[in-house]
């Protein structure tokens, strides 16, 4: 089965997640993903170690080739500005207006080339008096509110905090659907398009409904921490093990009899107002010091198998060795590894999706720092030998010392 | 020139027959210019009755979110009158998106095999808590079940508690966003092979796919990382509440001494490495809270952000609502969430060619556009749309 993007050329300036991760979609698809880069300005998250390769790097720019190119020299911006032409996509998400300010902004590309989709992303956008703001993934939790409500409720005066790095990966995402759609749409049209998703406003947009709360009723929206209005028991319980935990939520009273079967209808159970959810959210805290009782002796995959023989929603609070281990996601294909010198076999994380007419995702080693610039300037652009050793002799372009021997 | 009016997705017709979850999908492909209609049993749909609520009306403001720029239509898939209409219905389909999960009762109307048997052209998007597959494939699951499996929740919250669940629905918005790329995916294979297929979204990978780097890096370190609060992305006090300041490269570091107008207990060269800030963070953290204590956090963040320091303000849900950044985007706009009660909710999450690409209208009433989508497209006449409506099928 043909790759559906095979014969597709993408630009990837992707630097940290955002970007990268458009352009990794692409290249599990088929396309020619080019990521370009120079020493002096390489994707941030290479540098997190020395030589240039680590587990967050190769996850995100695998099944990528590799462009050293140094922007700063009139020859490097020229390339790069022919092989935009012959792109069918564009992907960057540096701050506001530095592409621009280097002759690669979407108005300066598209006259050479009308069919280009470009797609770019910022912390906070190109428009409005905070444009241009710096940041990571982390910087856009406590501007789009959801630091504030990502929180245990009875600490709401005291940030909660987490190390995830949201919304990156889910902006990048979004990315790859504006671009997908804008190529789509090309195909009709014959032109492409520039789309832009601000990642704040990305993160805003998964918590619409909580805003529309607080603008009908202002002050009301708080930290709601694991608890639900939609029933109880409903939260997160320790289980046997360091730091292991499991999830459960009963939705209805048919869920709530089921639990207590597993539990062995003990006696603290049997009382008449927990038959019904007003009377189970009414003891929260009671049901949660019970449940936690039962939970405590068991392992978080044993909570969620017996619970779930009986139809009660519970999962086990995964990690990731739970989830390399599991057998589920091994069942469906969803890990994915590659061989990544010098790091050894590299298991990632897949689509969220399988298909029934689809080639299986192409996987393939991250590239080292212009380890294509020649293949790539030679397959794009058809420089010859005599003009690559030039312009890596000037410092043009840039690729991997090679190994002593 | 851009054509604000024709968005990219324009002219596919996509039916969501969403049961509860992942609605998202469905608003994503609306937002790029499909047409979608929001079909839901003649009682309405059962998201019609997720929180939160509106103070008033007592609408579903969950379902006027991620409903909002949908047509609704009604129809009872558990009749063989129902069934038969929706494969007419199907034969003008592009997509179909599905969220039934394991004992619901429409589920059979879904089965993958016999809709593609009959609608060979249609991309069928299921989108369930576990996937269709696989041994865990019959489990059923909830927000926080999909957000604790999906291993993004053990690194959330403080060290001394348990982990804490992100605000929203981030599992099931997780998965609409998934199920809306995998769905254009479908449609451009279609071009080339003239062929639809089944698309099995799962609400764990997506979760999954947004656990930044865990995975790959434990496969090679054996290291999982811990639940640590905010981490080295730190939160600091201030006048009117905290601030959030990434001080990663030396640069960042640099500026922020200048602006403090290089202190002598920071003038260490072991603070100038991000490693040497971290084994000292105490020291910096109460140096700059002090420094923060009489500054407000818009303002602190506006300085900081002038000099090149990425800080950003910890603004609570009013105050996005409301800041000179969000009204001077459109970031909110007004939509009706039931007669005479009308809400702030986001415009959308993409522009197109400098134009807002996001709902144009609120979300529709259970059947709202029954006549529209039975007669005019379906073609039934008036007669038969009644009948079937006296029948309890529409």
């Amino acid at each position: 089965m043909a790759a559906p993007f095979a014969g597709l050329r993408v630009l990837d300036f992707g630097v940290g997640a955002v970007g990268v991760e458009v352009g990794r979609f692409f290249a599990e698809y088929g396309a020619d993903v080019i990521k370009v880069e120079s020493s002096t300005a390489p994707d941030f998250i290479r540098t997190i170690t020395p030589d240039g390769i680590n587990p967050a790097f190769a996850s995100s720019s695998r099944s990528k080739r590799a462009l050293g190119v140094n922007l700063k020299d009139a020859r490097g911006l020229a390339l790069v500005r022919r092989l935009a032409r012959l792109a069918d996509v564009l992907i960057e998400n540096n701050g506001a207006g530095v592409m621009e300010r280097l002759g690669l902004g979407y108005e300066a590309l598209r006259a050479d080339n009308p069919r280009l989709v470009y797609f770019s992303s910022n912390l906070t956008g190109s428009r409005g008096p905070w444009s241009g703001w710096i940041g990571y993934g982390p910087s856009t939790h406590p501007v789009s509110g959801m630091q504030h409500l990502w929180n245990y409720p009875e600490d709401e005066a005291r940030p909660a905090g987490s190390t995830n790095i949201y919304p990156d990966h889910f902006v990048g995402r979004l990315g790859a659907l504006a671009a997908l759609a804008g190529l789509y749409q090309r195909e009709q049209t014959g032109t492409g398009y520039r789309a832009e998703a601000a990642q704040f406003e990305g993160a805003i947009g998964f918590l619409g409904d909580l805003f529309a709360r607080e603008s009908l009723a202002p002050g009301t929206v708080h930290p709601r921490g694991n608890a639900s209005e939609r029933g109880a028991p409903w939260g997160v319980y320790p289980c046997k093990g360091e730091d292991e935990w499991c999830a459960l939520s009963v939705r209805s009273d048919a869920e709530w009899r089921a639990l207590v079967a597993e539990l062995g209808s003990p006696d603290w159970a049997a009382r008449p107002e927990l038959a019904t959810a007003p009377g189970r959210i009414a003891a929260r805290a009671e049901l949660d010091r019970h449940l936690s009782a039962w939970t405590r002796e068991l392992a978080p995959h044993e909570v969620m198998h017996r619970l779930q023989a009986r139809g009660v929603p519970a999962a086990a609070l995964h990690h990731p060795a739970h989830e390399l281990a599991d057998p589920h996601l091994r069942a469906r294909g969803y890990l994915q590894s590659f061989d990544q010198p010098p790091l050894g076999k590299l298991t990632a994380e897949g689509p969220a999706f399988r298909a029934s007419d689809l080639p299986a995702p192409i996987q393939f080693k991250a590239p080292l720092l212009g380890e294509h610039s020649r293949e790539v300037c030679r397959d794009w652009l058809g420089l010859s030998d005599g003009e690559l050793d030039r312009l890596f002799a000037d410092g043009v372009l840039e690729e991997p010392a090679r190994p002593a021997s | 020139m851009s054509h604000p009016s024709t968005r990219p997705l324009a002219g596919l017709f996509v039916v969501d027959a969403s049961a509860e979850k992942a609605e998202l999908c469905g608003r994503l492909l609306a937002d790029l210019g499909a047409e979608v209609v929001r079909l839901e049993p003649p009682a309405g749909a059962p998201s019609r009755r997720l929180p939160p609520f509106a103070p008033t009306s007592g609408a579903s403001l969950s379902f006027a979110h991620r409903n909002a720029g949908k047509r609704g239509a009604t129809l009872d898939l558990t009749s063989a009158a129902g069934r038969a209409l929706f494969d007419r219905l199907l034969a003008r389909a592009d997509v179909l998106i599905e969220s039934c999960e394991a004992g619901d009762a429409a589920l059979e109307a879904f089965d993958p095999a016999r809709l593609l048997a009959a609608h060979p052209r249609l991309v069928l998007t299921s989108i369930s808590d576990f996937g269709r597959f696989g041994p865990h494939a019959g489990y059923v699951g909830t927000e926080l079940t999909g957000f604790a499996i999906g291993g993004m929740m053990y690194r959330a919250g403080a060290a001394e508690k348990p982990p804490v669940l992100a605000p929203g629905q981030f599992a099931y918005d997780s998965a609409g966003v998934h199920g809306a790329l995998a769905t254009v995916l479908a449609l451009w294979q279609r071009l080339r092979t003239g062929r639809g297929q089944h698309l099995d979204v799962s609400v764990q990978e997506s979760v999954s796919n947004f656990a930044d780097w865990a995975l790959p890096s434990f496969s090679i370190t054996g290291q999982t990382g811990h639940r640590t609060g905010a981490g080295i992305y730190a939160l600091y006090p201030c006048a009117d509440g905290h601030v959030r300041g990434i001080i990663l490269v030396k640069h960042h570091w640099q500026a922020l001494l200048d602006w403090m107008g290089n202190p002598a207990e920071l003038a260490d060269p072991a603070l100038e490495s991000l490693i040497g800030r971290i084994m000292n963070q105490k020291k910096v953290d109460t140096a700059l809270a002090a420094f923060f204590a009489d500054k407000k956090k818009i303002d602190i963040a506006v300085e900081s952000q002038r000099r090149g320091i990425p800080v950003t303000p910890l603004l609570r849900p009013g105050e996005v609502l409301a800041n000179e950044h969000t009204l001077a985007r459109g970031t909110f706009h007004e939509l009706e969430v039931a007669e005479g009660e009308t809400g702030a909710f986001p415009t959308g999450f993409f522009e197109i060619d400098g134009a807002r690409v996001g709902p144009r209208e609120r979300a529709p009433r259970a059947g709202e556009h029954n006549r529209e989508l039975w007669v005019e497209r379906v073609g039934l006449s008036h007669a038969e749309l009644d009948a079937l409506r006296a029948q309890g099928v529409i």
